[in-house]
């Protein structure tokens, strides 16, 4: 269960680069290379230490199309894989 | 022997006569190094085996120790490479196998057992058009003027697996056994470039027992492997590398390549190759 005054960041010590639509990105921490698509990248650029999970989906929701899809649960989903690959904090 | 290795300078002492003649082969194509060595080290026979001692001074701190000539010759050049490229920050250093024809290089990427050696090697067999560049460690840096990555050449001798058999046979004078580590090197000496050329194609090979086929990589995917397959990691990449790779992957064709026999392989590279623009 995420913690809903978490307000998710970027850890300090990734370098990133936008290559087309994906963001390429190096974790000098750990010596990984991660690659996150468009939808991933759009999350990851909005995690700031700002935001709440349900601000950041509140952003989210201006940028797309309205559709079936559960906006709130993807993006959970998401920061969850970003924190377990150590990428947010 | 001393020798200039990208901005290195290795001088390398040994009392061993046939140590000293394998050294010399292995690094003929490498130039001559100036000035104070910057990595120094002594290779020296005692007690039945042969070391390889940190400097050339009185005090010498032994590292490793090889059975043969040629067995101390190999591991000291493995851990030459792997000990100072981390740490180069003016290149990016892929592993790679590199050839090159009409002014412009091919890069074959991928992990050990891949079958970059064994292509590069089917490529300058198949034409003589095709200048060697590099088997492994591929130097690459940009070009101001032309603002294009050009590879310099880094002709170290290309290893063979000695029990992947070859579809052709390759001169016996310009190759070397290891049996101990079942490794053939050779060392394709008339065929050795020169001179740096711009990066054209990038091709990333995996063995596949049932298909020839090439697969156009998505920049992004190609930026992940090169990112992944860079010998100098942290600094390099911290320091603005991470945009160079990026620039790279964006700017030159990349495909994986699925290969099962390397002569056919040769064959549909050399086609791609030479039908770019």
């Amino acid at each position: 269960m995420m913690d809903a005054t978490w307000k998710p960041r970027h850890r300090g010590t990734l370098a990133t680069e936008e290559v087309e639509d994906d963001l390429l990105l190096y974790d000098s921490g750990k010596d990984h290379v991660h690659l996150l698509n468009v939808s991933a990248s759009v999350i990851f650029e909005l995690c700031d230490g700002t935001r709440t999970a349900e601000e950041i989906a509140q952003e989210i929701v201006k940028l797309v199309t309205p559709g079936d899809h559960d906006i709130g649960k993807d993006v959970g989903r998401t920061l969850g894989e970003l924190r377990e690959k150590g990428l947010i904090e | 022997m001393k020798k200039a290795l990208l901005s290195e300078v290795v001088e390398v002492e040994t009392d061993v006569p046939e140590v000293g003649g394998l050294l010399e082969t292995f690094f003929q194509a490498f130039p001559p190094g100036q000035g104070k060595p910057s990595l120094a080290y002594t290779i020296r026979a005692f007690d039945g085996k042969f070391w390889v001692l940190e400097g050339n001074g009185e005090a010498k701190a032994p590292l490793f120790c090889g059975g043969s000539p040629l067995e101390i010759v190999y591991l000291f050049e493995t851990f030459l490479y792997y000990h100072f490229l981390p740490s180069v920050n003016e290149r990016l250093i892929l592993h790679a196998g590199v050839v090159a024809k009409g002014g412009k290089a091919l890069l074959l990427l991928g992990p050990s057992g891949s079958g970059k050696s064994l292509l590069t090697t089917a490529l300058l067999e198949r034409s003589e058009d095709f200048s060697y560049f590099s088997d492994d460690v591929s130097p690459l840096s940009m070009s101001p003027e032309e603002g294009k990555y050009h590879v310099s050449p880094f002709p170290r001798a290309i290893r063979l697996r000695e029990w992947i058999p070859l579809p052709f046979s390759l001169p016996s004078n310009q190759c070397l056994l290891l049996p101990s580590y079942s490794i053939r090197f050779f060392l394709p000496v008339q065929r050795f470039a020169t001179s740096e050329v711009p990066v054209s194609l990038m091709l990333f090979p995996e063995w596949d027992s049932s298909r020839l086929e090439f697969l156009q990589l998505k920049k992004g995917e190609a930026a992940l492997y090169l990112t992944c397959l860079a010998f100098n990691k942290t600094e390099y990449i911290m320091g603005g590398g991470l945009s160079l790779i990026a620039q790279l992957a964006q700017e030159v064709p990349s495909y994986r390549l699925l290969w099962d026999e390397p002569f056919q392989a040769a064959e549909a590279i050399e086609k791609l190759f030479l039908g770019l623009r």
